[in-house]
């Protein structure tokens, strides 16, 4: 044998070795995955820190595994035209609304709210104080796309009630596909102020929100579905109820700044 | 060293050094920005210890892939004669080409919504561990072949012919003569593909998700920090990953360097 056919057969020994370490490994991945039942969430990736609080509690009381897919809200829906899932989480009311439309789901309910306010770095140094400060000379602005982002949709919306979106949107040197984006903007001082949710600002240590009034009324409400492809819809309404549930989902969400609408309230609205 | 050399050297020295300083700049801005405390925090988190085993384990199982497709198919493409060539060569840049993200997208239509549907509903494939492997396995098997295919170009057929003239099957000479002689060849190929598959992002997002203690490598760890906003995490995984790949490689091609192989 020669030396190269040596080192072709260990490549596969090692291959084997590396097969087995992946199915028998650590993780969720391989065959030692638990065999209970396993829900799937499709869920807005800025809910990320709430939502995982929650399903760590679930999971411990109710021994139902919770695989969480994050991704932007709109990147979800696509993804979900593809693919069966159990649960949709997204982060504005408008993205179940479509995915009604499109037929993936029947009900749907809000179960937090948010509304957009200016992001500043800690200690507003630009003095800003209202919409019009967003116009100012050398005042560099990071907007969430319209298009693309609810936060940008809903704030479009509102500044043209004002007739402020125009020249605010002129003035704007970046354009965001998410909130993330815009606060990671202001964060890293690439812009000195952006648009994004409160609790996007009550998230980031290093940022204030500066709420104005123009925003303060307009809420947009965060909402959850069981979709048409679930085949354990029991299941899926079960983790539901326990996120509305004030003890739990909704303390949580409470403590990171989220406005929170009460069962009776939002119920499940056809 | 005469005059006119050291000018040369010199002026090699100050193109060069402006790359390294750059580099060098980014990996120190990087490190003030992400702050050590979190380090500790981070290497404690069970999430991230499992991205980073993941990403180990599965980028070493798509080079060792690769590397079996890439010798057979750079040295065929290098060495025999066929109808249709030209167009085999063109189709096999296709993952060089387009953007990582269409080959994850295209493998998510072909196991979910394409003929592959009923072998994925069998054996899950998609979103679960195996995915994660065959993301990496498409976009990484394209640099790997390219690199073999110059590699062999690049050795003169003469030797194989010897050999063979000598007594040696195809086969025989294949490994006695070719393989040897493309050593670097080989070790520059297996680095390149294990490096992009560590790397790879785009097309696992796509087609294994981001799914917690199951699918996620680091990148859709970075990517994940950097969507809640949490960028001095982001920052400090990236370091880890810097960290883990630069001793890899260096301890690849010392070994190589050293003759072990």
């Amino acid at each position: 044998m020669f030396r190269y056919q040596k080192y072709a057969t260990s490549s596969l020994v090692i291959l084997a070795g590396l097969i087995t370490a992946l199915a028998f490994g650590p993780g969720r991945g391989g065959f030692r995955q638990s065999r209970g039942p396993t829900l799937t969430l499709f869920c807005a990736a800025g809910v990320r820190e709430p939502i995982r609080e929650v399903i760590q509690q679930f999971e411990a009381e109710t021994g139902v595994t919770v695989e969480t897919r994050f991704a932007g809200s709109g990147v979800l829906l696509s993804s979900l035209r593809l693919e069966d899932a159990d649960l949709y989480l997204a982060a504005d009311r408008g993205y179940l609304e479509q995915a009604q439309k499109m037929g993936l789901t029947s009900r749907m309910s809000p179960f937090a709210r948010q509304h957009p306010v200016i992001a500043v770095t800690k200690g507003n140094p630009h003095h800003i104080q209202s919409l019009q400060d967003l116009t100012r000379d050398k005042i560099r602005v990071t907007l969430p796309d319209p298009e693309r982002a609810a936060i940008g949709r809903i704030a479009k919306q509102l500044l043209e009630e004002n007739s402020l979106w125009e020249p605010i949107w002129q003035h704007a040197i970046l354009q965001r596909a998410t909130v993330n984006d815009v606060a990671n903007d202001v964060k890293l001082e690439s812009a000195d102020v952006g648009i994004v949710w409160n609790t996007t600002a009550a998230q980031y240590e290093e940022l204030e929100g500066i709420e104005v009034p123009q925003f303060q009324s307009a809420d947009s409400e965060i909402g959850i579905a069981v979709l048409e492809s679930s085949a354990q819809t029991e299941l899926a309404e079960k983790f539901i109820g326990y996120l509305l549930k004030e003890s739990v989902g909704q303390t949580i969400f409470q403590k990171y700044g989220y406005g929170v609408i009460a069962p009776a309230s939002s119920g499940v609205t056809p | 060293m005469n005059h006119p050399d050291r000018k040369f050297w010199w002026a090699l020295g100050c193109l060069s050094g402006v790359y390294v300083l750059l580099l060098a700049m980014l990996l120190l801005a990087d490190l003030q920005y992400a702050s050590l405390l979190r380090f500790g925090s981070l290497l404690a988190s069970p999430t991230l210890r499992y991205s980073l085993w993941l990403s180990l384990i599965s980028s070493l199982i798509s080079t060792i892939l690769a590397m079996w497709v890439a010798v057979p198919l750079g040295y065929l493409l290098s060495r025999a004669h066929f109808r249709g060539k030209a167009i085999l060569d063109a189709f096999v840049d296709i993952p060089i080409i387009v953007p990582p993200v269409v080959i994850g997208l295209s493998l998510v239509i072909l196991f979910r919504q394409s003929i592959l549907r009923p072998v994925d509903d069998w054996m899950p494939i998609a979103f679960h561990v195996p995915a994660v492997v065959i993301a990496q396995f498409t976009v990484v098997t394209a640099f790997a072949t390219r690199t073999m295919r110059s590699t062999f170009d690049d050795l003169s057929p003469r030797q194989e012919q010897v050999a063979m003239t000598l007594g040696c099957s195809r086969s025989q000479a294949f490994w006695a003569v070719v393989l040897p002689s493309a050593r670097t060849g080989l070790l520059t190929a297996g680095t390149l593909a294990w490096a992009r598959a560590f790397g790879e992002f785009g097309p696992v997002l796509m087609f294994a998700g981001a799914i917690e203690q199951k699918t996620e490598v680091l990148p859709v760890s970075i990517f994940l920090q950097l969507s809640t906003g949490d960028i001095e995490t982001a920052v400090a995984i990236s370091l880890v990953m810097i960290f883990v790949a630069v001793s890899v490689l260096l301890i690849v091609r010392s070994a190589v360097g050293s003759k072990a192989i």
